[in-house]
């Protein structure tokens, strides 16, 4: 800034100078002679800076020129002598350039000693204030007269007066000065010092960028050296990458990489091997080293002092700075001596390299010159030898897989064929025996099969021609001796080095150059199933790998046979079901058909077992009837067993014995059979037209019977397996089941189909209750229909004859002959045979009968007319009386079944059922009406007799009110008085009108009671009331005839519910008699309450009645004694009433009486009689 | 003043009873002989005691009771039902047509007088 400024101002103040030209005072020319002067300072400096930054720029990392440029500005422009550049570091300076002085003291200063100057000094000062320091004179100073070294040198040596010392400030911290130096005392000024402090900042800068680029090269370098590092690493990984499991290459690369990295001329790998180490790779080795390294042999044993031994044992790196003075060359150990004079080794690393702590080989770097490996080149090695350890471990395992990998793939293999042809076990073995032979490198394989006695050829691979022809031929054998008779006994595996060793080589060696073999056994469940031999032509044992991967197929191939084996027992079995189920399917399908049904199981016996040809022969008495066929030989024979075919009774023939034997029957050779050599002409048939030779007959069985019998048959000589008859076997009982079931199948339907009929007209019955004609209707139809039969009729037996009442489907011509007449039927038709026998009648063919031909006319008629063949007539019985007949039709001669004319019978039963019940539903129709017919009768009687009551009542109690009331109103004198004669007669005419009211009251209640209106009327009442009237009507008449009248009544009785008018009056009644029949003596009452009932007797002191007066004595109508009657009077009605009107109270009444000792009426009433109770 | 009954009667021996039996009393008698002349009888002249036959011509006792009996001026009236319909019921079919008393025939005129003593004292 201050530059510029100084220019600027040198420029404008040129500008305004030549502007003026004004003749000047000389303060205006040394004006600008100051200027000019300023200016051309300034412009010195400019320069000055220029070229110090050029050469900053020039020389870039290098401070001497730059210091050197600088110190020579400085000075120049400063007018100085001598100019000195320190650096301040550990509190010391340090001269870093010098300008100026003499020779002498410049190299003195140049030295590069550190200086730490004493205090005073314009270091000292600078480094203490960080401040320029200026000394106008050094002779002056302190520091001089203290003969401090460097000021007493500078001024003695150097002629130093004036000095200025400039301090380099970075960060605030000093770093260096500039100094200064004039021989005289001659300040310097501030310009000056001001262009020093900007050389001190450059010089500041320039030491940055010194340090700074610096650094930079640093890291470069850095950097470039790791980059090689790496390349070189990358280089190995892709080489190890690139051929995986090849490790020479890795190696190669390895050692080319570190010894070039190394900056060393040769490498070498070598591998550890037995304690001993085997040269791995070399790189750039001199060839006369590397020929004495061929001669010496693969493996080299370093001696103990050989860096190689040395490293070994400590398992660390071995860094030998000169080869020739290590103790292995000195000692003249081989190998060193070979490396120092043949190869010229001097510096020497040896870098173990370790797995896991083990050592497996080493690396070696040589140099040609001593010149110590740098650590980083020696980290870089051990980066090396780790990676090669890498190396061999990644080979290694690399190898390991790639082996199991072609275990596994064969394996595999193998697998794929067993699953891809299960069953066939020779591609199989084929396939095993390939891969075997192929990953254990041997030249071919054999499998052998062994069945517990012998071996048998299973499979070859590679064999050679001779050998594989000589096992062909040999079929079946034993083996004499050798390893196949030693596997039979020990199941161990065989290993054989060399079979031509051996002292009687076997065929293997001899015709098949075998040499090396392995003969592993195939175990199943420790049974010995066979063997797989291995062979090599070559002497070269098997690794114990290989021969385990042999063992693995073996166990293979016996799973393999295995399989098989469970595959065809799977497929056998599958079949029979298959066949089983299907017949199973026929029999549900075709449910009571029976020939599908054999059809398919023929179908399925001769397939499952493998013959072409079987017949099935149903039992019929003791014949055999052809039911079903399969398959057709010539048609000779075809047609001597045709489907339905009877087959004679022939102890000769195999059917026939098997039938009786209830055994199945196999004939391995029929045209060596008994039957055929006895010319038995079926098996003559058999043999010679049908070609016949194995023939397995089964019976069928039925609960142990024999009802039919299968026979299966060949024509070839090949006996059925145990299997396959039994399998025949289980066929012929399905048929049994089959057949039972078709059978109950039938009969099931002929039941249901009755029973649907038999319902039908059921319902027909019900739903038209008295109504015959639309089930006499449903009876022939479902009949007609059930008896499979054209039309059908149901007569009525009336007069005689027969009346038609139904009809079905009959022809119209014949229905209209028979309607409505009464068919006098002939004699031995079949109708006439009903009448007569009361039997179903049964004709085969109404044509055929005596009736027609001596042209009967209702057989006539019905035989030409309707077309009647067969007929059935079956009788409608009800108690053994005729009542109808139901005659069913053919226009065909077929006889019915007997199951059919059940079902009629049954019919008839039924129509006889729905005859009765028409006839009693009539009767019950008609009752019914009558009854209500009567009931309304009674009912309107019933009225009339109420009314008729009432009436009557009234009717007599009119006169009798006016009687009694008259005579009453006489007697207490309304007409005046009456002479006592005349009072005398008014009571007795009281007295009789009051007789007649009582009889008429008496007939009125029995009326009442036969018309069933006798009512009670209940409602709550006393005792004492009762007593009380009972009391005042009759006490009266007791005194009057002079009895006693007591009246003993418990103290406290309970209200009673019931008819108390009633009541009173049954106990005036018990009194009234009494008294009547009692001419002396008492009468008393008693009455009491318990149990919830009333207690009332009578007890009196007449004559007593007898026993068997008592009996009568409540009957209407009746008294004990007519003659007492007449004499006493009454009606006899009274106790016929009171035990009416007792028992209606629920009450009971009697009497306990002996002849002479008078008599006691009793009644209880409940105390609460609820209700009416209703009596006879 | 003396008690007026109505005698309801058609036959003329069981009036002339009745008029006998009240003659030795200070009872007043007025007479009718069916239903149909008891009501007319009534609306003529309030009685104080009804003795009512309950068999008559036309309109029967119950059906002339029940007239009556609906009028409030005439409820307060006694009724003696006299009756020889001696079915059982007849008393609640009395009661039921408003008898206040019930009187089977034949009847004893003295007992028949002590009861309307008790409704004319």
């Amino acid at each position: 800034m201050r530059r510029r400024k100084t220019a600027t101002l040198g420029r404008s103040n040129a500008s305004k100078v030549s502007g003026r030209h004004k003749p000047s005072s000389t303060n205006a020319i040394t004006k600008n002679a100051l200027l000019e002067r300023e200016r051309d300072e300034a412009l010195e400096q400019q320069k000055a800076t220029a070229e110090v930054l050029r050469v900053i720029s020039g020389s870039p990392g290098e401070l001497k020129p730059v210091f050197k440029a600088i110190l020579e500005n400085a000075a120049r422009l400063c007018e100085a002598s001598i100019a000195t550049l320190w650096l301040y570091e550990q509190e010391g300076f340090r001269a870093a350039a010098v300008h100026g002085g003499t020779k002498k003291w410049a190299a003195e200063r140049m030295r590069g000693a550190l200086l730490r100057p004493g205090p005073g000094t314009g270091l000292a000062r600078v480094a203490e204030t960080k401040r320029v320091v200026h000394i106008k004179d050094m002779k002056a100073e302190k520091a001089y007269r203290d003969d401090e070294p460097v000021f007493v040198e500078d001024v003695d040596l150097a002629g130093i007066r004036t000095l200025l010392s400039v301090p380099m400030i970075k960060d605030n911290q000093l770093i260096g000065t500039i100094g200064l130096s004039r021989r005289e005392v001659r300040p310097f000024t501030d310009k000056q010092i001001e262009l020093v402090q900007n050389f001190a900042a450059q010089a500041v800068i320039a030491i940055e960028n010194t340090r700074l680029l610096n650094e930079l090269r640093q890291r470069t370098t850095d950097l470039t050296e790791s980059l090689e590092q790496q390349t070189a690493t990358s280089e190995v990984l892709s080489v190890i990458s690139s051929s995986p499991g090849e490790l020479d290459p890795v190696f190669q690369a390895m050692l080319a990489n570190a010894t070039r990295l190394c900056e060393a001329n040769f490498g070498l790998l070598h591998l550890r091997e037995s304690g001993a180490f085997r040269v791995g790779a070399m790189h750039n080795v001199p060839a006369a080293f590397a020929q004495a390294v061929a001669l010496r042999g693969p493996l080299l044993q370093p001696g103990p002092a050989h860096p190689l031994a040395r490293m070994a044992a400590a398992k660390q790196l071995i860094h030998v700075f000169d080869y020739a003075e290590d103790p292995a060359y000195t000692q003249r150990e081989p190998a060193a001596v070979r490396l120092v004079e043949l190869a010229g080794a001097r510096s020497v690393i040896a870098v173990p390299m370790l797995n896991d702590d083990e050592l497996v080989g080493a690396i070696t770097i040589f140099r040609q010159e001593v010149r110590p490996f740098t650590d980083k080149q020696i980290a870089l090695v051990q980066n090396f030898a780790a990676q090669a350890v890498i190396a061999i471990e990644n080979t290694r395992l690399l190898n390991e897989l790639r082996q199991s990998l072609q275990q596994q793939t064969a394996t595999a293999d193998v697998l794929k064929v067993i699953s891809s042809s299960p069953g066939e076990l020779e591609l199989v073995f084929q396939s095993m025996l390939e891969n075997a032979t192929r990953i254990c490198e041997a030249k071919f394989g054999t499998l052998f099969r062994f069945d517990g006695h012998a071996y048998h050829l299973a499979g070859q691979f590679g064999t050679p021609p001779e050998l594989a022809e000589f096992q062909r031929q040999r079929g079946t054998f034993q083996p004499p001796g050798g390893h196949l008779e030693q596997i039979t006994r020990t199941k161990q595996v065989r290993h054989t080095a060399d079979e031509a060793a051996d002292l009687l080589p076997g065929k293997a060696a001899t015709l098949g150059g075998a040499r090396s073999t392995v003969y592993v056994p195939m175990l199943k469940d420790e049974l010995l199933i066979g063997a797989i031999v291995i062979y090599r032509q070559e002497v070269r044992p098997f690794t114990d790998k290989q021969i385990e991967l042999v063992q693995s197929f073996a166990a293979q191939a016996v799973i393999a046979i295995e399989n098989t084996r469970l595959l065809s027992e799977l497929r056998e079995s599958l079949d029979r079901q298959t066949a089983t189920a299907d017949v199973l399917r026929v029999i549900s399908s075709s449910p009571g058909e029976l020939e599908p049904v054999f059809t398919s199981i023929l179908d399925n016996a001769t397939r499952i077992c493998q013959a072409n040809f079987g017949t099935l022969f149903l039992r019929e008495g003791d014949a055999l009837r052809v039911a079903a066929h399969h398959g057709s030989l010539k048609k000779a024979w075809d047609d001597q067993w045709r489907v339905g075919m009877l087959l004679q009774p022939d102890c000769e023939l195999q059917a026939f014995q098997t039938l009786s034997a209830r055994q199945p029957i196999q004939v391995a050779d029929l045209s060596k059979a008994p039957s055929y050599l006895a010319r038995n002409p079926k098996a003559v048939n058999s043999v010679e037209i049908g070609g016949i030779r194995t023939m397995v007959t089964v019976p069928m069985l039925k609960d142990g019977e024999a009802i039919g019998v299968i026979t299966i048959f060949r024509t070839e000589i090949r006996e059925l397996t145990d299997k396959q008859i039994a399998l025949v076997t289980n066929f012929a009982a399905q048929a049994v089941i089959a057949i039972e079931n078709t059978r109950l199948l039938n009969e099931l339907r002929q039941s249901l189909d009755q029973q649907t009929a038999t319902s039908q007209v059921l319902s027909v019955i019900s739903s038209s209750p008295g109504d015959l004609e639309p089930v006499f209707q449903a009876m022939l139809a479902n009949a007609v229909r059930i008896c499979e039969a054209k039309f059908g009729n149901l007569y009525l037996h009336e007069g005689g004859g027969l009346r038609m009442v139904a009809e079905h489907d009959v022809p119209p011509m014949f229905a209209k002959a028979r309607r409505n007449r009464v068919v006098h039927p002939a004699p031995d038709s079949a109708l006439s045979g009903v009448i007569g026998t009361k039997q179903t009648t049964h004709i085969l063919d109404l044509m055929a009968t005596r009736s027609y031909e001596e042209r009967h006319v209702s057989t006539v008629e019905a035989v030409e007319v309707g077309g009647v063949r067969t007929v059935v007539a079956v009788p409608l019985l009800r108690e053994n009386e005729l009542v109808g007949i139901i005659a069913i039709y053919r226009q065909e001669v077929h006889l019915f079944t007997d199951k059919q004319v059940a079902v009629l019978t049954n019919f008839a039963a039924q129509a006889v059922i729905a005859i009765e019940n028409t006839r009693l539903l009539n009767e019950l129709r008609q009752r019914t009406t009558e009854l209500e017919d009567k009931g309304h009768q009674l009912e309107v009687a019933s009225q009339h007799k109420s009314q008729f009551l009432a009436n009557m009542s009234h009717e007599l109690r009119t006169p009798l009110n006016a009687i009694l009331g008259y005579t009453e109103l006489m007697a207490d004198g309304i007409y005046g008085e009456l002479p006592e004669k005349t009072m005398g007669v008014l009571k007795r005419l009281e007295s009789n009108g009051r007789h007649l009211l009582g009889l008429i009251n008496d007939v009125l209640d029995l009326s009442k009671i036969e018309a069933g209106q006798f009512v009670l009327d209940l409602s709550d009442y006393s005792f004492e009331d009762i007593a009380q009237t009972v009391r005042s009507t009759l006490e009266p008449l007791a005194a009057d005839k002079k009895l006693a009248f007591k009246v003993e009544a418990a103290s406290k009785m309970p209200a009673g519910h019931g008819d108390g008018r009633r009541l009173t009056q049954v106990l005036i009644n018990l009194v009234g008699n009494a008294i009547k029949f009692t001419d002396a003596g008492e009468v008393v009452i008693t009455a009491g309450a318990a149990d919830g009932s009333f207690h009332l007797s009578v007890r009196d002191t007449g004559p007593g009645i007898s026993a068997a007066d008592q009996a009568k004595l409540f009957q209407e109508f009746q008294q004990a004694d007519n003659a007492i009657t007449r004499k006493k009077g009454g009606t006899g009605l009274g106790l016929a009433i009171s035990k009416r009107i007792v028992e209606m109270h629920g009450g009971k009444i009697w009497v306990e009486s002996k002849v002479g000792q008078g008599s006691t009426f009793s009644f209880t009433v409940p105390v609460r009689a609820a209700q009416q109770v209703v009596t006879a | 003043m003396s008690k007026c009954i109505l005698v309801v009667e058609d036959q003329e021996d069981n009036r002339q009873i009745i008029r006998d039996l009240l003659s030795a009393t200070d009872y007043e008698i007025t007479e009718a002989e069916s239903g149909e002349q008891a009501l007319e009888a009534v609306a003529k002249q309030r009685p104080d005691l009804i003795l009512m036959d309950i068999q008559l011509p036309g309109m029967d006792g119950y059906e002339a009771t029940r007239r009556i009996k609906a009028d409030p001026a005439l409820r307060s009236i006694p009724i003696i039902a006299v009756t020889s319909y001696a079915l059982s019921g007849e008393e609640q079919k009395a009661r039921a047509a408003g008898c206040d008393e019930y009187v089977p025939k034949p009847y004893s005129p003295r007992q028949l007088l002590a009861k309307i003593r008790q409704y004319l004292p």
